[in-house]
């Protein structure tokens, strides 16, 4: 696998530029995008915006969420009262897109003590995939008057879901992601064939 | 997630730390394989280091504990505080672990 430099990506997210692009692993395919500049590219209104695209392989071996969420708390995104909630929302919302999507292993899998060890192999074999490792994941937030909006873009099948989730989160076992999602953010927009999910909370 | 494991005469104690999330799938694998070692009959994990944990992270807790229903271990989760704390509040993982504070 590559070097990914973690250290590079934390200091792009915390840097006091106002816009910053550059690729954080050597990889072309990586890099961050932080600042108003970015604002007509993001679609977004007056405000701030944080923008990551990644490798799987890349989004797998930094705190990709964790790094996002620091970024989203200097800059104004949200406030470090409301990050916990955020947090967890996009790690579940990047999580599905990385493992479900780009990867396209399916979720039955996962918690099925039959089938981990199965599980285990075929994440180990598709991250070592050009293809799959190689497939981005885009995540980008844009904020202005107390409202942060994230989407989660990734290059995969495309999610299409089949049950309500916010039923599952009423039940009290929101053990999976857009159980959990639903649960936290104002408002969830599937869009792009499943591809991406765009979350709104309170910032 | 980073994990130490000490025998002590209780039993087995796995301490995490750092994030425990859906990257860790294959090194939760060495997790389970202590559980499945014939010398423990109660194992607690640690969990006061452990920053953070997502639904996948929480997947492996119901691994662990199956594997340790299979050898009739005793499993216990210690020590979580804040966002853990909370997740396996949601979950309502007292329902199906001995949670100690």
């Amino acid at each position: 696998m590559q070097t990914v430099d973690d250290e590079r990506l934390a200091e792009a997210v915390h840097g006091s530029h106002t816009a910053f692009l550059e690729p954080v692993s050597g990889d072309p395919a990586d890099g961050v995008a932080v600042g108003p500049l970015f604002a007509p590219t993001l679609g977004m209104r007056a405000g701030g915006a944080l923008y990551f695209w990644l490798t799987t392989a890349t989004a797998f071996q930094v705190p990709t969420t964790a790094r996002f969420c620091d970024g989203l708390v200097e800059r104004g995104g949200v406030s470090r009262e409301r990050r916990v909630d955020v947090e967890l929302a996009l790690q579940e919302a990047v999580a599905n897109a990385l493992v479900h999507g780009n990867l396209g292993l399916s979720s039955d899998m996962r918690d099925d003590f039959r089938q981990y060890e199965r599980f285990c192999h075929l994440l180990e074999e598709r991250l070592r995939d050009p293809d799959a490792r190689h497939r981005r994941i885009e995540i980008a937030a844009t904020w202005s008057g107390g409202v942060l909006e994230v989407s989660v873009t990734d290059q995969g099948q495309g999610y299409v879901q089949t049950d309500d989730p916010r039923k599952e989160a009423e039940t009290g076992l929101p053990l999976h992601g857009l159980g959990i999602i639903h649960t936290i953010a104002l408002s969830v927009e599937s869009g792009d064939g499943g591809r991406r999910l765009t979350m709104r909370f309170a910032s | 997630m980073e994990h130490k494991v000490q025998t002590t005469s209780a039993g087995r104690e796995i301490q995490l730390t750092g994030r425990f999330t859906f990257a860790d799938h294959e090194g939760f694998r060495s997790v389970v394989q202590i559980l499945e070692e014939p010398d423990a009959s109660r194992v607690v994990f640690d969990l006061s280091g452990l920053e953070f944990v997502d639904s996948a992270g929480l997947g492996m807790f119901l691994i662990a504990r199956e594997a340790a229903e299979r050898r009739k271990l005793q499993l216990v989760l210690k020590g979580a505080v804040g966002q853990v704390k909370r997740m396996l509040d949601l979950g309502r993982f007292d329902a199906l672990f001995t949670i100690q504070d």
